[in-house]
């Protein structure tokens, strides 16, 4: 049976929210909020308990996992539509989340290294992971979890040793109310990248226990953001933070042990290929789930292959250079995450507002483990 | 035209001796002679002795057994001497008896001074019994034999054991006889709920194999499940406890071994008062504990008779000597061609200097170097043992010296490749060792393609094939993943014994407290 423990589900959603957020939130805030860009991640915690809720509410009244629980509640058509869009939206996340790292790799650590072996190589690595299923990816969530987690707070602590320049985050509060909001409620939408919770809570031994996982999570990702664009600010300032593609990575590339180690990106870079992978391959694996499920076949994994093919050749077709994934990631993704991870939840919810909490009645046999 | 035929037939003595060997024992001595020396044909250790007893009335017998296996003291003051004289001098004949079962049962219950005596009907148990050692009695008019427990043959002692040294603790280790191997567990688990299952495995050398546990701590489903797959063994022969290692892993063909071989006793018992199994294989001193996750293999066996404090110490550097036995040649490789930033400029001008004129990639001068430590390694333990070491560390000195004068390989390159393998010898398991020279070479490669970040992919793959291999529904990176922050503070550092009230749990496990059960 393919059941995961409550600390399984932790790492894997906070491997599967922080690292993205680490890399990209900060410099939204920068732009958004500048000096106090920590501020508002703090204050994105709100629009985050609001995205728990919704969530916590659709497990409880739901008797089948995602994209079940669409069928579940919206009727067998409109489920199974919205089933084959989420199809493709996670198709579309996996391809970005693998150009996105590929393009930061190319840019700042190994430039002239051919694209299309960057991402065969992150599938290659991706793929035993989604074949062997669920059991494996949280293990592996665990230990990138624990090693994640102690590499960003020992790389924030060096930053903040380095780097005490407090003068960089005057004045404090010295943002309007409604810039304030905008800024917490951009960050609150990484929050809803959570969504994982409506598949990965009914391999819970109960599925209420997620709820109590779901907080803790938000709490952890909002700590470690704030922390990081906190830290980013003393270290660069918040002039020169809002002009930089990643400012977290240039903090850490500034960064050194005892005049002796320097230059420790490189290692900050090996260590989120743990933490890219897996979001990678929760939202293959999420495709892959939802398609198995949308046409009624025993098993993913077969899946994998021809999927790993489509997310290779999206990826590279997605945009020319990082500048034009810049754009995307500005224009069209948190529109993309607005529609998908909070407004469809937000709808089906509604459907599910007088509906009393249920028990699950999903089988794991039914995922093919 | 037997040769066209493209099958091998077996000759028709083969089939008769086959035949043979499933035939039940005879009541007529004469017939069970001949059959006899038609099964030993070809053998000329075997020896089949006639006799004869009863002074009254001459009651024909044999004894046969195998000669190097039995101790012949015995068999002439044990069996031969009550049969000839003893019994005369109790005042019995054979003719005392009704019949001849009667005799049987007399000398078996009465007559031999043997501690083991048992009773065979057919010739394959004959063969059996005194290929093993023991001495079978037959008895003129009785289709029962009796065997004797005679068994003695030249062995090795108890010696210290050559692969596991240690400073504290007991220095005992396996031998190849079984018995001796199992008595020196017995010693030391001083309860009858230590249970010894015996098997015999191999159609040829039918070979002695025990299952070891404690009832009521290990499993019971991992028990009856070990011995399933030791009864599905069909094989001509086991020579040593590695060849069941394939039959009974989950996962045979993974480089990653899930056994873990030893010599010593106690560090068996420490296992079994775990709830582990063991498999101890006669003719074999290591014994084969099941199942093991692979964070045990940073442990070591006196890591439980030092201070706590010290085997923490200790334990944390075999984990550093693991990492950097894995991946530091890698990580240089890496730095050296990708990533010179990271390096101070000093060390990277001193680096550079010395890596002037040299004709290969760092990667090829890492590869050269590594192919000839393994080299020198493996001739090391083959060449006998008054000169290998000393080859060893001349050759080691001769080569790297040799090859920087020349000019193929760099200074720091060499000191990298001998800190490697050093580092590598500091695990106390030969498995681990395997699994690091193997791999090591495999995050060269990747760090020559793509740096820093080609070992990470590697490792990731590593990490993604060892989450995923059990063995007895125990995850092999338990307690890593899953984790457990409770037993993991018993592998990362040596928990001392006040803090340590439960057993590491194994799925099924009952009995899970160690300490504190008044």
């Amino acid at each position: 049976m393919a059941q995961i423990s409550k600390l399984q589900l932790y790492c894997t959603l906070v491997v599967f929210t922080a690292p993205i957020a680490f890399l990209e939130t900060p410099r939204r805030m920068f732009e958004m909020a500048g000096q106090d860009a920590w501020l508002a991640v703090i204050a994105s915690i709100i629009p985050g308990i609001l995205i728990v809720m919704l969530f916590n509410q659709l497990i409880q009244k739901s008797r089948q996992p995602f994209p079940l629980m669409l069928e579940e509640h919206l009727g067998k058509i409109a489920g199974k539509a919205l089933g084959f869009f989420y199809i493709l939206i996670f198709l579309f996340l996996s391809s970005y989340t693998v150009r996105m790292f590929v393009d930061f790799i190319l840019t700042y650590v190994m430039p002239g290294t051919p694209i299309s072996i960057m991402i065969s190589g992150m599938l290659i690595a991706s793929f035993p992971l989604l074949k062997k299923g669920v059991p494996a990816i949280v293990r592996v969530s665990e230990i990138s979890a624990f090693i994640g987690l102690t590499t960003g707070a020992l790389i924030l602590v060096t930053a903040f040793i380095n780097f005490p320049q407090w003068e960089n985050l005057m004045p404090v509060a010295n943002i309007r109310i409604e810039d304030l909001a905008m800024a917490a409620g951009s960050a609150g939408s990484v929050w809803s990248r959570m969504l994982p919770v409506l598949i990965l809570a009914f391999y819970l031994g109960k599925k209420n226990d997620s709820v109590g996982i779901l907080y803790l999570v938000l709490i952890t990702d909002v700590l470690l953001i704030a922390f990081v664009s906190l830290v980013s600010i003393m270290t660069l300032g918040p002039s020169i933070a809002k002009m930089l593609t990643f400012p977290t990575f240039a903090m850490v590339r500034l960064l050194h042990i005892g005049e002796f180690f320097q230059h420790l990106d490189i290692l900050f870079v090996g260590i989120w290929v743990l933490g890219i992978l897996l979001p990678l391959t929760v939202v293959w694996f999420m495709a892959c789930f939802t398609a198995q499920q949308m046409l009624g076949l025993k098993e993913y994994q077969f899946i994998a292959a021809p999927t790993s093919l489509i997310i290779g050749v999206l990826s590279i077709l997605m945009s020319r250079n990082i500048l034009e994934l810049r754009i995307l990631s500005l224009a069209i993704i948190p529109s993309l995450y607005l529609i998908s991870f909070i407004f469809i939840p937000l709808i089906v919810w509604l459907f599910t507002l007088f509906k009393p909490p249920v028990e699950s009645t999903y089988s794991q046999t039914n995922s093919g483990q | 035209m037997r040769y066209l035929s493209g099958k091998k037939t077996k000759s028709t003595a083969e089939e008769s001796t086959d035949s043979l060997r499933q035939e039940p024992l005879n009541g007529d001595l004469e017939q069970n002679f001949h059959q006899l020396e038609l099964l030993l044909h070809g053998c000329s250790d075997g020896v089949i002795k006639e006799f004869e007893f009863g002074s009254e009335s001459k009651t024909r017998g044999l004894i046969v057994y195998f000669d190097g296996l039995v101790n012949r003291t015995i068999v002439e003051l044990s069996i031969l001497k009550p049969l000839l004289i003893d019994l005369e001098s109790l005042g019995r004949q054979p003719q005392d008896f009704n019949n001849n079962l009667l005799v049987i049962n007399f000398i078996k219950n009465s007559l031999l001074t043997l501690a083991e005596v048992n009773t065979l009907t057919s010739f394959d148990e004959v063969c059996a019994h005194i290929s093993s050692g023991d001495t079978v009695i037959m008895i003129d008019g009785c289709n029962i034999a009796l065997v004797a427990g005679t068994r003695a043959w030249e062995g090795r002692g108890i010696e210290k054991p050559d692969n596991e040294n240690v400073i504290f603790g007991p220095k005992e280790g396996f031998s190849e006889t079984l018995r001796f191997n199992t008595a020196m567990l017995r010693r030391r688990l001083k309860s009858t709920d230590f249970k010894l299952e015996s098997f015999v495995i191999g159609r040829i050398t039918k070979t002695n194999v025990v299952l070891g546990y404690i009832k009521d701590i290990a499993p019971q489903q991992m028990v009856d499940e070990i011995i399933a797959r030791l009864m599905d063994i069909d094989i001509d022969g086991i020579l040593d406890s590695a060849y069941l290692e394939e039959y009974i892993t989950n996962q045979p063909k993974s480089l990653f071994s899930q056994v873990e071989y030893t010599e010593k006793p106690d560090r068996v018992c420490g296992s079994l008062l775990e709830g582990r199994l063991v498999i101890i294989v006669d003719g074999s001193p290591m014994a084969m504990v099941l199942p093991i996750s692979f964070p045990q293999y940073w442990g070591a066996a006196d890591d439980y008779y030092t201070n706590f404090i010290a085997a923490s110490l200790f334990r944390l550097l075999r984990i550093s000597a693991f990492l950097l036995a894995l991946l530091l040649p890698s990580l240089f490789v890496a730095v050296i061609t990708f990533h010179h930033e990271m390096i101070p400029t000093p060390l990277l001008l001193t680096i550079v200097a010395s890596r002037q004129g040299i004709p290969f990639p760092a990667f090829i001068e890492a590869l050269l170097m590594e192919f000839a430590f393994e080299l020198l390694r493996e001739a090391g333990l083959r060449l006998p043992r008054s000169i290998g070491p000393a080859v060893s560390i001349v050759g080691a000195l001769i080569i790297g010296d040799a090859a920087v004068r020349a000019g193929l390989v760099s200074t720091p390159m060499v000191v990298i490749i001998a800190f490697t393998g050093i580092a590598s010898f500091v695990s106390p398991h030969y498995n681990a060792a395997i699994i690091v020279r193997i791999l090591r070479f495999g995050f060269l490669i990747a760090s020559a393609f793509l740096g820093f970040l080609g070992i990470m992919l590697l490792l990731i793959l590593v990490m993604i094939r060892m989450v995923s291999i059990n063995l007895l529904d125990l995850p092999y990176m338990s307690p890593l993943a899953p984790l457990n922050l409770s037993q993991l503070s018993d592998i990362i550092i040596r928990r001392p014994w006040f803090k340590n009230m439960y057993r590491p749990y194994l799925e099924g496990m009952k009995n899970q407290k160690r300490q504190g059960a008044k």
